[in-house]
């Protein structure tokens, strides 16, 4: 990985519960390396923390900032990228509608280079509901890296992908210039990175 | 053959829970809907009743029997549609698949399901058919018999093949289901014999030629309300419903604005500005249900909440001017009517916001509001 700026993720007496589940009480983290990995059981809250750091889902308290921004922020997302099995594309819309629709979004070219890469080409005239899991996948990653953002927050990114594709996501990751959140079981992905690691579930 | 009594009792299970759920989710829709369908119900009973009579009477048109075919067909298709989930066993229709149960099996317990499902309307002209095939079986085989059961023939295979469409296809079957119909009606007008009717035959190759194109929102969407825009084209039956209810209505009140006297008029339209702005409302189910389905999707987008509301109001609103419209060009309103329908509209689409399921009871209570005003405004 090329060097970058240090990831100055700074999370402050964060609170999230829904109705009937705290998730995190009073959860304070403060990274200053390049970048992020999370570990942990299933079901200790590593997607939502994605989430929350995301900002696609809001805080019941605290604070979230990345780079000294409000994750909230409109300004801030436009920077972020992110792939997770939680955002769901509407189904009803086929490959290449979706990636049009985000790019007019985020102001970015269509992204020819990446489909072709992780040979999503063939798909991107079929419907969002019809993929297969690896291609859903592969659909994920191209849209979180077609605007060239400037954070990366990955969640389970190897979920589903064949050898191919695994071995084009460390090439674009090997040339990512930004920042890495990453949530994953996989150590072929955070070995290698000059991350922090932390245990959700030891907070 | 022998019907696997297991399986077919799981299939019953999952048919009648599932229509059980879909039932509670249309009563929860509110009152003033649920008024209408219950009044609906018994009129669509009894048309089906009179269009068979009318099957049986020789003297009838071929227009005749193209008209009742085409309404039969619409008919099924909805019904079957509606059903579609519980009787294929959709949600479940992976593990259903991986089950040892033999393809034989699972034909007669679809079968079953559709006659369930299908009901007197599937299961009278088939019963109806057996029926005169049974007790005047050497007449029937001649060709004046023939002839004679000819209709009745037609209004089976067409039911059948409506509940197939219903089914197995992806979208509204326009060309089919209307088209062909009011063609059928259009070339048989002032003419005799059932000879028209043959081309109802053409129904399952047209379905064939069309089998493989899937409903498709073309284009590039570039903006939100685009989104929005094709997310409505494809729970195109939600639209659909809405309108047929909102035109039916709208049918009704202007026959009874031209039949009652001059007093009740203006009840009469306060009924039909409840309906139609109620109706309207409902649009906001699907907003939010579009909310619900895509919500991280959305929320990773960088658009402001400002925008978001912005363009969510204004294909609100397009919407709503749309339904206004339909209901001024049949009912006529003033200026206070439109004020009311919007006043009506946007109590609705608040109150469907906030108040999900219970929704109607702001709109009632706006209802008996105006009407005691009004009621007042008589009296003095």
């Amino acid at each position: 990985m090329l060097a970058g700026k240090s990831l100055a993720l700074v999370c402050d007496g964060v609170n999230k519960s829904y109705s009937n589940q705290t998730v995190f009480k009073h959860l304070s983290v403060s990274v200053s390396t390049r970048h992020l990995v999370i570990t942990g059981p299933n079901g200790c809250g590593k997607t939502t923390f994605l989430r929350l750091i995301a900002g696609i889902e809001g805080i019941d308290d605290g604070y979230i900032s990345w780079q000294n921004n409000d994750v909230m922020s409109i300004e801030t997302k436009k920077r972020v990228g992110m792939s997770a099995n939680c955002i769901v594309f509407p189904g009803f819309l086929t490959v290449r509608q979706i990636i049009e629709f985000h790019c007019s979004q985020y102001d970015c070219s269509f992204p020819q280079v990446l489909i072709d890469q992780i040979a999503l080409f063939p798909f991107l005239g079929q419907k969002v509901d019809a993929l297969s899991l690896g291609t859903a996948k592969k659909l994920s990653l191209v849209i979180a890296f077609s605007h060239e953002p400037d954070l990366l927050i990955l969640d389970e990114p190897s979920n589903g992908l064949d050898e191919h594709a695994i071995a084009t996501l460390k090439q674009w990751l090997d040339n990512f210039n930004g920042n890495v959140i990453l949530a994953t079981h996989d150590q072929l992905f955070s070995q290698n990175l000059d991350a922090s690691f932390i245990d959700l579930s030891a907070i | 053959m022998i019907i696997n009594s297991d399986y077919w009792r799981f299939r019953l299970a999952f048919y009648r829970q599932t229509i059980k759920e879909m039932r509670e989710a249309i009563l929860q829709l509110g009152v003033a809907v649920v008024v209408l369908f219950q009044v609906a119900i018994p009129a669509v009973f009894f048309f089906f009743l009179m269009g068979l009579g009318q099957l049986a009477d020789p003297g009838a048109s071929p227009s005749d029997y193209a008209i009742w075919l085409g309404g039969y067909g619409i008919l099924m298709y909805c019904l079957m549609r509606f059903q579609r989930n519980a009787i294929l066993a959709l949600p479940i229709k992976f593990w259903d698949s991986g089950l040892p149960i033999e393809t034989h099996q699972r034909i007669m317990v679809l079968i079953g399901l559709c006659m369930l499902a299908g009901n007197v309307f599937l299961l009278l002209p088939i019963g109806l058919l057996l029926y005169l095939w049974g007790t005047h079986l050497p007449e029937s085989l001649s060709f004046v018999g023939f002839k004679q059961l000819w209709p009745l023939l037609l209004s089976c295979f067409w039911g059948i093949h409506s509940t197939i469409i219903a089914l197995h296809r992806q979208r509204f079957p326009l060309l089919i289901l209307v088209i062909l119909p009011i063609l059928i009606w259009l070339l048989s007008l002032n003419t005799s014999g059932p000879l028209w009717l043959l081309f109802f035959l053409l129904g399952p190759v047209l379905g064939w030629k069309g089998s493989h194109k899937a409903w498709n929102v073309g284009g590039k969407l570039g903006s939100f309300w685009q989104l929005l825009l094709a997310y409505q084209f494809k729970n195109w039956q939600s639209f659909l419903l809405k309108i047929t209810a909102l035109i039916l209505s709208l049918r009704f009140f202007t026959t009874m604005l031209e039949h009652t006297s001059f007093e009740a008029k203006n009840w009469v339209v306060l009924c039909c500005i409840f309906m139609s702005a109620t109706l309207a409302s409902t649009i906001q189910f699907n907003l939010t249900e579009f909310k619900q389905q895509y919500g991280y999707f959305l929320s990773s987008l960088p658009i402001s909440r400002s925008s978001y509301r912005r363009q969510i109001l204004s294909f609100i609103g397009v919407f709503g001017i749309l339904f206004l419209c339909l209901t001024c060009l049949a009912v006529g309103f003033t200026a206070i009517n439109i004020i009311l329908w919007s006043m009506f509209y946007v109590v609705g689409i608040w109150s469907v916001d906030r108040l999900k399921q219970r929704f109607f009871i702001p709109l009632i209570i706006l209802f008996c509001l105006f009407g005691i005003l009004l009621a007042q405004t008589s009296a003095g």
